[in-house]
Formats: C-alpha cells, sequence, structure tokens
C-alpha cells in the first residue's frame, strides 16, 4: 500500500517543449499535504500539516554553500477550510509559471510526469492548491461551470476535506528582470526575449513570505546568468 | 453549488475574467490635434474663453506639460502657458469619433460598456476574434484605433472593472497595463487610497483622519469607525481593498445620475437669481427623466462660491419621482441649507441619483457625480 493518498509529479510544458521545473505534490495517509521542487540549487519545499500550521524549507544541493543547506523557511498557519455547505474552499498556495519565461528542458522525461499545457505566448500558467469541505463530485461541478479552469487533481483526505489542484491560463505581463549577484555570483536575466539564448537554465522562484491565513504564491521564472 | 474562493489576504477568484479597460488618450484634444496639422505638437486646450470663465474640457500632453488640466479655470490655464492655444468644442466630431471606436470594440465581443465618449470597459473573456488572452484583444484593439481612427488609447487588462481601470491610467500616453491574478496583491499594496474611483479628495481626507493613507490598510480599519467616516462607501471599499469586483460588463449600463452645472461669467449674489437657475436645472434634471422613463429617489445642489469653496447638499426620499415640481422645491430647500445670497457663487448645479425604473433601484456607491 502506498504511503500516499496523492503523489503528483507535475510541469508546465509549451508546444516547442520547453518546460518549467517539476513539482511534487502529495498528501501523507494522515492528511499532511507537501509541495515541493527540485532544482540545481537544492529543494524547495512546502509543508501544510493537517494540524493548519504550514512551514517552509530549503535543502540546498551538494555543490550548494554551507549556508545554503537545510535551511528552515517561514511558518504560518493556513486559513481555515470553510464548512462544507458554504459554497467555498480555502485557497493555501499558487504558483504562476509565465510561458515565455519556460526553459530549454535538462532533465529526461520519464513519462511519470503529468504535464499542464502552456498558456499562450504573452499569458502564464496558474497552478493553485484548495482546500474544500465538498466531495470531489460537487468541486467537479463547480470547475465544469468555471470553464477557464481545469481541474489537475483531487485527493480525499482523512479528515473529510477535500485538497484541489487546477489549472488556469491568464494574461502576464513580460518584463526583464534583472537580479543581481553581488561580489559571489553573476548577475542573473530574466527576459522573455532571452538574448543569450541560453535556453533559460536558471529557474527561481520569487514570492512574498505568507502571513497567517494568507496563501503561498510563487513565481516561476527561467533566466540566464550574465556576466558582470 | 459551491464556489471556490481564497484566503483571506487574496482576492475571490471565481472564474478568471478577462476585462479591459480602454481610455482613450486626451481624447477631445487629440481629435482637434488629429484633424488641425496647426495644433500638432503644440498645447492645446478645448474648452471656454478664458475672457467668459470658461474651464478646460481636455488638454494635449503638450499643455499638460505647463500644468494644464480638466476643470481648471482657462484663465488660469493661459497664466500657466501662455501659448496655450484654445479650440472650442465640436461635440459632433467627438461623438462620431467615439462610434466608431465602439464598432472596433463590438467588433471583439459584444460585452461594451462605455463610461462616456472616451472610456469603455470590455469582458472579453470569450471574444469574437478568438484571442486566448486579453493581452492580445488589448493590443489588436490599440493597434486599430491608431491605425482607423488616428487616435491613441491607453489599456489596462485585469481580472475585474476596478483593477482595469486604475491599470489604464497606470502608463500614459499609449500604455498597456496588465495586472495577471498572480500580481493584483502587489498592485493593491502600492494604490493610495486616493487611486479608487470615486473617491475624491474629501473623503480621502476623511480616511487620511484615521490613518488609513492606502487602499490595503481599510482591510484593518476598525469598521465601526470606517463606516463612521465614509458612510455607505464602506462596505464597497472593504471589497476593493481585497481586490473583489465582482461588478459585470453590462452592455447598457443603467444610468445613474443626471446633473447640470453652470460657471457664471460674473458672480451671483442676487437670491432671486440664484433660486431661478436652480430651480431651471432641476427642472431640466426633471425632464431628462420623463425622457428616460426613470425616477430619483434623491436630489442633489451644488454651489461652488467665489473663493472655490464648494458645497453638495443631498435630499432623498424613500418613493422616487419624477415630478418636476416636486424636484424643483426639493431643490430649493436644499439650497437655503447653503450660504447662497450672502456669499457671491460662481458656480451652480443641481441634479438627480439614486434612479429606478418603475420597479428596481440602482446606482452604486462612489460613482456619484457630486461629492459632500
Amino acid at each position: 500500500m502506498s504511503n500516499f493518498l496523492l503523489d503528483l509529479s507535475f510541469g508546465v510544458k509549451r508546444s516547442d517543449g520547453y518546460v518549467s521545473d517539476i513539482w511534487r505534490a502529495s498528501t501523507t495517509r494522515l492528511g499532511d499535504f507537501h509541495l515541493a521542487t527540485s532544482s540545481i540549487a537544492g529543494t524547495e519545499e512546502y509543508r501544510f500539516n493537517k494540524s493548519g500550521m504550514c512551514r517552509s524549507a530549503h535543502s540546498g544541493a551538494d555543490a550548494a554553500p554551507e549556508a545554503l543547506r537545510d535551511r528552515a523557511g517561514f511558518r504560518w498557519r493556513r486559513a481555515a477550510t470553510p464548512p462544507r455547505g458554504s459554497g467555498g474552499a480555502a485557497r493555501v498556495a499558487w504558483i504562476a509559471f509565465p510561458t515565455d519565461y519556460l526553459s530549454r528542458p535538462t532533465v529526461a522525461d520519464d513519462g511519470e510526469i503529468f504535464w499542464i499545457a502552456a498558456a499562450p505566448e504573452g499569458g502564464a500558467t496558474y497552478v493553485e492548491f484548495a482546500y474544500a469541505a465538498e466531495p470531489e463530485e460537487n468541486i467537479r461541478g463547480v470547475l465544469d461551470i468555471m470553464q477557464d479552469r481545469t481541474l489537475v487533481r483531487c485527493a480525499a483526505l482523512p479528515n473529510g476535506e477535500t485538497l484541489v489542484i487546477f489549472c488556469y491560463h491568464a494574461d502576464w505581463d513580460n518584463k526583464d528582470l534583472r537580479v543581481p549577484g553581488g561580489s559571489i555570483a553573476d548577475d542573473v536575466l530574466f527576459s522573455a526575449d532571452d538574448p543569450l539564448a541560453s535556453g533559460r537554465p536558471l529557474r527561481h522562484r520569487f514570492g512574498p513570505a505568507p502571513k497567517d491565513e494568507e496563501a503561498v504564491m510563487l513565481l516561476e521564472m527561467g533566466g540566464a546568468a550574465i556576466t558582470n | 453549488m459551491p464556489a471556490l474562493h481564497s484566503s483571506r489576504a487574496c482576492p475571490v477568484t471565481v472564474g478568471v475574467r478577462r476585462i479591459i479597460h480602454v481610455d482613450m488618450d486626451a481624447f477631445y484634444a487629440s481629435v482637434e490635434q488629429r484633424d488641425d496639422p496647426a495644433l500638432r505638437g503644440r498645447p492645446v486646450a478645448v474648452g471656454g474663453q478664458p475672457g467668459s470663465r470658461g474651464v478646460v474640457a481636455a488638454s494635449s500632453y503638450e499643455a499638460r506639460a505647463f500644468g494644464v488640466r480638466s476643470a481648471m479655470p482657462m484663465a488660469r490655464a493661459v497664466r500657466l502657458c501662455p501659448d496655450l492655444l484654445i479650440v472650442r468644442p465640436d461635440f459632433a466630431r467627438y461623438r462620431a469619433a467615439s462610434q466608431r471606436i465602439l464598432e472596433i470594440f463590438r467588433s471583439c465581443t459584444p460585452l461594451v460598456e462605455p463610461l462616456s465618449l472616451d472610456e469603455a470597459y470590455l469582458d472579453v473573456s470569450e471574444n469574437l476574434w478568438n484571442e486566448p488572452l486579453a493581452t492580445a484583444v488589448a493590443k489588436r484593439l490599440k493597434r486599430r484605433i491608431r491605425d482607423e481612427i488616428g487616435l491613441t488609447a491607453s489599456a489596462g487588462v485585469a481580472p475585474n472593472k476596478f483593477l482595469a481601470k486604475i491599470a489604464s491610467g497606470w502608463q500614459k500616453p499609449d500604455g498597456l497595463t496588465v495586472i495577471s491574478p498572480g500580481r493584483v496583491e502587489a498592485f493593491l499594496q502600492q494604490l493610495p487610497v486616493d487611486a479608487l474611483w470615486g473617491v475624491g479628495p474629501v473623503t480621502a481626507g476623511k480616511l487620511r483622519k484615521i490613518g488609513i493613507e492606502r487602499l490595503v490598510q481599510v482591510r484593518s480599519a476598525d469598521p465601526a469607525r470606517l463606516q463612521r467616516a465614509v458612510g455607505s462607501l464602506a462596505e464597497a471599499l472593504r471589497r476593493l481593498a481585497y481586490g473583489d469586483d465582482p461588478r459585470p460588463v453590462v452592455p447598457d449600463r443603467p444610468y445613474k445620475s443626471s446633473s447640470n452645472e453652470n460657471t457664471y461669467d460674473e458672480d451671483l449674489l442676487a437670491t432671486d437669481a440664484i433660486r431661478a437657475e436652480i430651480e431651471r436645472m432641476a427642472r431640466q434634471s426633471a425632464a431628462w427623466l420623463t425622457r428616460k422613463a426613470l425616477l430619483a429617489r434623491t436630489v442633489t445642489i451644488k454651489v461652488r462660491y467665489a473663493d472655490f469653496t464648494t458645497v453638495t447638499r443631498s435630499h432623498t426620499t424613500a418613493t422616487p419621482t419624477r415630478n418636476a415640481d416636486e424636484i424643483a422645491a426639493r431643490a430649493l430647500t436644499l439650497l437655503e441649507r447653503t450660504e447662497a445670497g450672502r456669499r457671491p457663487i460662481r458656480l451652480l448645479g443641481a441634479g438627480v441619483h439614486g434612479l429606478a425604473g418603475n420597479e428596481t433601484a440602482i446606482g452604486i456607491p462612489g460613482v456619484l457625480n457630486f461629492e459632500e
């Protein structure tokens, strides 16, 4: 028997093959939900415990400086799930993947990845995670009405709630972003035009630290190191 | 059916709507510059002559560089910009250009809600051009307006009307600002409270008095205190502070109010003359109600004294009316609550709002023409 009620590896993919990082969404049999991704910089993880307490953590890759290894991140309490029949769900995380900042794939597809079709050029694909006290059939009913949303997966949790993962396409405002590396690293340029034809190998996530009852909001973009 | 909603600090997201607000750049002045090559590249103001207490209806960007703004007395505009070229308004031409722009909009979606001659909302969540994203639609609209009408427009793209309207003013002229759902919170965080449509200087002042400078501070404001400060606007403000605006784009937007006002060549002091003017404008509003088959619950008057101090007075009844005698009498009663006859007056206005058809009241807080 699997230790997980849900164990999904997913990513966003453009028709030309450019992709996001691969994310793993999993729920334990106890009802804890984990959301994580790995990149050359290490692993980023968001844990939503069944108690409602949440925390983020960063595990540095072997090559990462010691200071970047196994760092505890933020702690916060997620929004309570609205009661059944209230007609609501509580969003706990959402990730935006701007289409024009996806990256040339560097990892072989093992066939186990659930690929979400990227939004058209100039747009972004949003993946959202929410808790509902409604059963899956009701949630499917809602998402059928909201035609712009696609249900990715539902997981029934031991406490009777349902974890819902869905996605949709939205507008995005492409703007170049240059993150200074200071004296220890090259700057990183995030550009829709990719002037270095690099394939944007460096994928990073940006987002504010969540406060109690707020959702984790992440923006994932691919960039390239540029010589200072 | 349940609807998914978000956690506390995020906007409600019941389906991602794709709303565009298009705002023509310096519309009247741009039409004049388009049609008269001698005006191009020069400071232009459309409006009345300075000697007759005219005001600026619109100014070109060249004039704005000198500080010339809409609603400014033309005499002041000329002082700011001595080379200002003043053009009398030609609303027939502005309406013609506006109609052609609306035709472009309607070739994309039937969900077009004009707000005035020079701005409109479009809901392009589904559109006749089969563009999946609103950004692409906005770019095409701007290009067609430039190529076919010879004018520039600024557009805001967002998940709702409130955000789209603010976005269209973010980069002007010829701008395009996109607020993606994930960027709404960051956008809200930087908004001063008076960025809101309907929050004028007086309301903003009341909010500042209770410590609210930025829109997001409304979220943590004591509800009772907020209610005392801004009255019925409190609930709408609280929703907007979370970026929540479920109002649909309504193609045939119901009228919300009607008003008339006039700036006088010479200050009015004689009570009889002032009362006659208020009565005339109140009866004009009643005639408008009759033409539109509407009723009104609220009568409002506006008085601007010679020193530019402005007051408004309003009176609301439970039963709406279009009776001209009643509306005129209520307007004149309101006039007694001002210093008319004791202080010289440069502007008078009268109008009606709180409109209803024969059965349903309409009207949205925060979009009134007059501010208390």
